[in-house]
């Protein structure tokens, strides 16, 4: 089913009002509560890590992809959730997309609206004097698209389980002679460790080293999942399981443990670990949806991805550079470069 | 933007005019070698004259070479001076500073002098290379009696330690410039740094490391015995001597030496 929330008051299609708790019609600017709207509330689950469990790519079975609003043809994929209709640009969310394996547990909702996303584009530090004019223009600007991208949030405790060696050193002189003792301890130490919602982009649409530069989110925000959040907004459902993720996550984990472990022992001056073990005691993914605002910058036929953070405005992404800016600025640099040298070779 | 380049390019122009117009040639007199007991000859003389027409306007300076065997005081400096003043009162001097770097050697009393005149006291010469000069190559063609040669290589000496420096010449110029463009351009080009990404250390639970057993066993002790070598120190020293310390009066400075 495709759903539409409509407004109660001029019958136009509401959508998601950022950092709020509620819902706007952009025809009358009349608000609903999101709790209004929606009764459902969340029935998204944790997931264990078996390894069982593997994303399925085949689609959630082909639907009859219609906007209600209008009747117009939906544009989607087999990952589609939420949307536009290209006619009426009416949100769209697409139920099945958000149910079953695909229920999100949480979403953390964008804190800001596309007017402040554009204004922290346009004054992003990452820009400057050589940036093309074009960029912070009105129709680049109105590029920009506000996107949930799906995410897993991983969750590890354990004990980490540590054998070296430990030594400790005294030196003393004895006229022309260093005498140096050292102590031998053998070490055997278990510590106990954890890591809470280590997240990690499910989206293949999404370069892993952009959302990495985009952490952290502050995860105190995220609200159970409920659908209305999703209007105004794209999202995907995710690409890769929990389980193709852990693969990837847990190692870098792991190793963060056993050097928190190994941080734990201070009683030597020198530590040489042989070996290391964690035994988990919980290992936990939360599927979740995090805001991000994304600006594809088209430049000399070249596309330039832009991705800012939803709740903290953090940006990634490289702006190109204008050519002629850049050679006015060496024309300008080598004159008064060449007009300075010129000066010194008079007065020496 | 069409507009930018071509205020751009006519600076340009402007400059490379500028740089043209900087290095204006001054008028050369008839005469700069004066031998007063035949030591070189009318070739010699001919060929000296020549290499100073050579280099005095990449020097801005003009040489006057002095041969005397009949000085009128054993004061070299006031001789060499007084050469100097006279070359310059008939007309000498290199642009509005009369900039003269006279080559004055007495032959009976068997010593040579470089005296630098500048109205100014601006220097092209340094104390050090006037010193370099008189105890160099010049020197020793002088006491081989190769008073050409000698000649000749005070000119080269002379020309070498005057001639202009990086920022003397169109290449340092050009270089400066370049590398100043080039830099700035780069530095604003290269200007965005990506953000590092957050560690996964981020995300480590407050208090959620905690020890939870500890066995270590103490296993023994090792001993080990290093000797410290001593060090003996030594000292060494000395150093060269100069013959006639430079030292400026008047719009003079220069040194000498024998020969």
């Amino acid at each position: 089913m495709i759903r539409i929330y409509k407004c109660p008051s001029c019958g136009g299609a509401l959508q998601y009002r950022p950092g709020t708790d509620e819902m706007i019609c952009p025809n009358c600017r009349n608000t609903q509560a999101i709790s209004a709207v929606d009764q459902k509330g969340a029935d998204g689950k944790p997931v264990g890590l078996t390894g069982q469990e593997r994303a399925d790519n085949s689609g959630s079975g082909a639907e009859n992809m219609v906007c209600p609003a209008c009747g117009g043809p939906l544009t989607t994929n087999d990952h589609t959730a939420a949307t536009f209709c290209p006619y009426c640009k009416s949100p769209a969310l697409i139920d099945s997309r958000f149910a079953g394996q695909y229920r999100p547990s949480r979403v953390l909702p964008f804190q800001f609206d596309k007017k402040e996303a554009q204004n922290k584009f346009k004054t992003w530090k990452g820009t400057g004097l050589l940036t093309p004019g074009k960029f912070k223009s009105a129709a680049t600007m109105d590029k920009v698209t506000g996107v949930y991208v799906p995410y897993w949030l991983y969750s590890y405790a354990g004990n980490v389980s540590l054998q070296g060696e430990g030594l400790n050193m005294r030196v003393t002189r004895q006229g022309d002679d260093e005498i140096i003792e050292t102590d031998h301890y053998e070490l055997d130490r278990t510590v106990q460790t954890a890591y809470e919602n280590v997240p990690a982009d499910a989206s293949e649409a999404f370069p892993d080293e952009n959302m990495h530069v985009l952490e952290p989110f502050d995860f105190t925000k995220l609200v159970n999942f409920t659908m209305p959040y999703m209007a105004g907004f794209t999202a995907d459902t995710y690409d890769y399981s929990a389980a193709d993720l852990n693969e990837k996550i847990r190692p870098q984990v792991e190793q963060n443990m056993v050097n928190d472990a190994r941080a734990t022992i201070t009683d030597y001056e020198t530590v040489n670990i042989v070996s290391s073990q964690v035994n988990y005691t919980d290992q936990r993914a939360e599927y979740v949806y995090l805001p991000i605002w994304t600006l594809i910058f088209e430049y000399m036929g070249k596309k330039y991805p832009l991705y800012m953070n939803g709740e903290t405005g953090e940006i990634d992404g490289v702006v190109p550079y204008s050519r002629l800016k850049a050679l006015a600025i060496f024309g300008i640099a080598f004159a008064v470069f060449f007009l300075i040298a010129f000066l010194l070779g008079r007065v020496f | 933007m069409r507009k930018t380049a071509v205020l751009i390019l006519t600076a340009l122009a402007a400059l490379f005019l500028l740089a043209g117009c900087s290095k204006a040639s001054w008028p050369a007199v008839s005469n700069y070698v004066f031998d007063q007991g035949d030591f070189l000859t009318a070739e010699q003389e001919q060929q000296i004259q020549n290499h100073i027409l050579e280099l005095r306007d990449k020097v801005q300076a003009d040489f006057i070479v002095v041969f005397t065997d009949s000085p009128a005081s054993n004061d070299y400096r006031a001789e060499a001076e007084k050469c100097n003043n006279s070359f310059v009162s008939s007309g000498g001097g290199y642009g509005e500073e009369k900039e003269t770097i006279c080559f004055y050697v007495d032959m009976a009393n068997r010593f040579f002098f470089v005296d630098e005149y500048n109205v100014n006291k601006n220097w092209r010469l340094s104390d050090g290379d006037i010193d370099g000069i008189v105890q160099g190559t010049v020197r020793d063609y002088m006491s081989q009696g190769n008073y050409y040669g000698a000649s000749m290589q005070f000119v080269d000496d002379a020309y070498g330690a005057t001639k202009p420096g990086f920022f003397g010449t169109i290449w340092g110029w050009l270089t400066s410039g370049l590398a100043g463009g080039g830099a700035l351009s780069g530095i604003l080009i290269g200007r965005h740094k990506r953000q590092p990404a957050t560690p996964k250390t981020f995300y480590r639970k407050d208090n959620g490391t905690v020890p939870l057993r500890a066995n270590d066993r103490f296993m023994g002790t090792t001993t080990e015995v290093r000797h410290i070598e001593r060090q003996q120190s030594s000292d060494s020293g000395g150093g060269p001597s100069t013959i006639d310390s430079s030292s400026g009066s008047d719009g003079h400075h220069g040194g000498g030496a024998s020969f």
